[in-house]
């Protein structure tokens, strides 16, 4: 089905917050997954991967503990949406200079959540990022607002083993993933369950509460 | 920012549909029938095209034939009287297929992103069918009783910005002249008034053949189109702060723009004094049924007659007028009343003011900017010293969140209920600003001073959404309603009618406390009079006198 942007992110803020998500963070996982399809990557898909793990009660324990050059979370792995929040609210200070060395996070959970994140790093930093997860996987640099299509190879990616991230020296121009501009295809399945817990979100109404909170009042016109 | 004051609104000349006006005669704008296949049953399709200097318009209508006893202005209808797509280009045959399609469903079709508004129409019983009548018979309907309604056809939803697969905004955002807000949106319920016009003579023909008479187009252009709004518009102006301080800010800018002039020249003094009588003529004609806002129309009728006694006490060669006027007003009238004066001190002056209509659009994020400003220390004092509006309720007791806003399974749309009778207050949406900035502020307490916002926001997720809109530096003064969004004190259509105004509705209407009636456009020219009318001199209507000067 195709979608548009404003649909997806509607979508995905309502159903992180019907997973059980505060407010503030399904807010965030719904502009990240905006961000994403807008780029032609699988945002929705992701993060409908993501909520499975984020809908316990313990979902805090994905969260990354941010100490130090390496990351971990309390529970053993770190949700990619929870990661990418906690390093933009740092505005990636723990992100070394190329060089010396790298932000390494341990056993990520669904990595592309963090990459919008870290495009809003870049943009603070004024520099690009590189992110490696690992020597089979092409590096994927991160600009201001955008990243490259080798982002592609971690669209369906429900797990990483670790994922590196260092500033590179340099420009910051990056030839990013082309913008998509509205009639965006979504996986019909995937929709439907992100739908079923977006409507977590809804309240049932009682035929006496259908009327007076829409505002009372005789129903049919006859003015 | 008190919700009093923002529900005493009027529209004034920066309101979106006087905005839009200007600007199709400024761009060259031309109108015409591209289709009109509407039955002697009155169902069809008709399109109207619009063709701008760059990109043409179409608006796509389609006429139903709908059992009276479904009409329903209500979000829980399901089908109308008419509905319509304004479409991005001139749709082909195949379009008009895919759009037959769907658009009758409206909420429950599917859209693309070449469809910009989707919206619908329900006929007033009251009036539409008299004005048929009249119109077959070969005359023309009563003024008053034209007057007394407004409007043949009222819409009762224009939906934009993405919903059901439409465009979203940022699509046309960049295309000159519809970067401000709800532009496409005021086009789209202006075309709908030209073709309920057309199907009034239309069916006034099928009934009375050669002896029918078109609608006379004095009268014409009292018909506005109705509108009838419920809480779904509500939490806009909350959801969306930053767009929602631009907007206040550009008026304020406006008014202060005028009050710093030091003297009125004699011609704009004449205007502004000819704009308190055509105010005065518009509150005449707006009669309620509420009675609260019944006192309230009552009470500004008052506050008028005191601005023409005042003003004539006084000429333009006096220093700062406008000023002097304006707090004059802060002290002596009904917020209705200051409000008007508002609008009237900046009507006379659009050459002053008329640039700040195009900047009331953001460039709203994608994503939040990275990186989060101070300490816990620093925001619990910005708190402390700020808000004392948020922190002054007792939220322990019932009556201050009495309220709790939520979207309703059945229709999707927002609903206000009651905390302590209903179920559903742990599913509420994050509409209760003062409650959630002092429970954020009672942790913020409980934290080390030095602590950073991230650390913070770590610990407690829970605030994520109160942080995020303490540290928004878009807000500036004006980003938050500064008052209780669930207390049982709430009126509920304050926040509808303050964002009706910004859209430049009048003679708003309570039907309840949480929905209203509204009338756009009423006295404005049509899109078939682009050449023969002004663009922006219709708000109020004019003197008989005035109006035969204008005709063409």
């Amino acid at each position: 089905m195709l979608c548009s942007l404003n649909e997806i992110q509607a979508l995905a803020t309502k159903a992180a917050r019907g997973a059980g998500l505060p407010w503030g963070v399904a807010d965030e996982a719904g502009r990240a997954a905006r961000w994403l399809e807008a780029r032609g990557f699988a945002g929705l898909s992701a993060l409908e991967g993501a909520l499975d793990r984020l809908s316990g009660p313990d979902w805090r324990r994905c969260a990354p503990i941010p100490d130090g050059a390496e990351w971990c979370a309390e529970g053993g792995e770190i949700d990619g949406l929870c990661a990418g929040i906690a390093l933009a609210d740092r505005a990636g200070e723990p992100i070394p200079h190329a060089g010396a060395g790298a932000l390494v996070l341990s056993r990520v959970r669904w990595p592309l959540l963090t990459m919008p994140f870290l495009a809003t790093v870049a943009g603070a930093l004024g520099e690009r990022l590189a992110v490696s997860l690992g020597p089979d996987t092409p590096v994927i640099g991160v600009g201001p607002h955008a990243v490259s299509e080798t982002c592609r190879n971690i669209e369906g990616l429900p797990l990483a083993a670790s994922v590196r991230v260092e500033r590179v020296e340099g420009s910051t121009a990056l030839q990013g993933a082309a913008r998509l501009d509205g009639s965006i295809p979504i996986d019909k399945e995937v929709y439907a369950r992100l739908d079923r817990r977006a409507a977590r979100t809804y309240v049932a109404e009682s035929a006496e509460s259908q009327t007076r909170g829409a505002g009372g009042g005789d129903l049919i016109e006859t003015d | 920012m008190r919700l009093a004051r923002l529900g005493a609104f009027h529209q004034t000349r920066l309101s979106f549909l006087r905005a839009t006006l200007r600007h199709v005669w400024s761009a060259g704008f031309r109108f015409a029938y591209d289709r009109w296949e509407i039955g002697d049953d009155g169902v069809g399709v008709a399109v109207y095209a619009a063709a701008g200097p760059e990109h043409t318009y179409s608006l796509v209508c389609f006429a139903h034939d709908l059992d009276p006893a479904m009409r329903t202005d209500r979000v829980i209808a399901e089908a109308w009287d008419a509905t319509y797509v304004l479409y991005d280009g001139i749709p082909d045959d195949s379009e008009i297929e895919r759009l037959r399609a769907n658009t009758p469903k409206q909420e429950a079709g599917r859209y693309r992103h070449t469809d910009l508004i989707l919206s619908r129409t329900n006929k007033s019983a009251r009036l539409f069918d008299n004005v048929v009548g009249c119109l077959a018979e070969g005359r023309q309907p009563e003024a008053a009783r034209l007057e007394d309604v407004g409007y043949v056809m009222r819409t009762t939803a224009v939906y934009g910005n993405g919903k059901f697969g439409i465009a979203d905004r940022h699509r046309y955002a960049g295309r000159a002249g519809f970067g401000a807000p709800f532009r496409m949106e005021m086009l789209t319920v202006w075309m709908i008034r030209q073709f309920v016009a057309d199907l009034v003579d239309h069916m006034a023909r099928v009934r009375g053949g050669s002896g029918a008479a078109p609608l006379d187009r004095a009268l014409r252009r009292r018909l506005g189109i109705g509108n009838s709004t419920g809480l779904g518009l509500g939490p806009f102006i909350v959801n969306h702060p930053a767009l929602f301080a631009r907007w206040i800010e550009c008026r304020e800018t406006a008014l202060a723009r005028v009050c710093a002039q030091e003297r009125a020249p004699s011609e704009i003094w004449t205007v502004f004094r000819q704009w308190i009588g055509r105010a005065r003529a518009d509150v005449a004609a707006w009669i309620v049924p509420d009675a609260l806002q019944a006192e309230k129309i009552a009470r500004l009728a008052g506050d008028i007659d005191r601005l023409e006694t005042f003003s004539a006490g006084f000429g333009p060669e006096i220093a700062r007028p406008w000023a002097r006027i304006r707090d004059w007003a802060a002290d002596r009238l009904s917020l209705e009343g200051q409000e008007l004066t508002v609008s009237l001190l900046i009507e006379p002056y659009g050459e002053l003011v008329d640039d700040l209509a195009d900047r009331m659009a953001i460039d709203e994020r994608e994503m939040a900017p990275a990186g989060l400003p101070g300490s816990v220390g620093e925001i619990l004092a910005a708190v402390e010293d700020r808000y004392g509006w948020a922190l002054e309720p007792d939220y322990a007791t019932p009556d201050a969140q009495a309220r709790f806003w939520y979207v309703s399974a059945n229709k999707l749309e927002p609903r206000l209920g009651e905390r302590w009778e209903e179920a559903g207050a742990d599913l509420e949406l994050p509409l209760a600003t003062g409650r959630d900035i002092a429970a954020c502020r009672a942790d913020l307490r409980k934290a080390a001073w030095e602590e950073c916002l991230a650390d913070f926001l770590l610990r407690h997720p829970e605030h994520r959404h109160v942080v995020r809109r303490l540290c928004d530096p878009d807000l500036g003064p004006y980003g938050q309603i500064r008052d209780n969004l669930v207390g049982a004190d709430l009126l509920p259509l304050n926040l509808l009618r303050c964002k009706l105004a910004f859209f430049g509705a009048t003679h708003f209407d309570p039907k309840s406390d949480r929905w209203l009636r509204i009338n756009m456009f009423c006295h404005a020219p049509y899109p078939d009079e682009t050449e023969s009318q002004p663009p922006d001199d219709w708000i109020f209507p004019r003197s008989d006198a005035q109006a035969d000067a204008l005709l063409p």
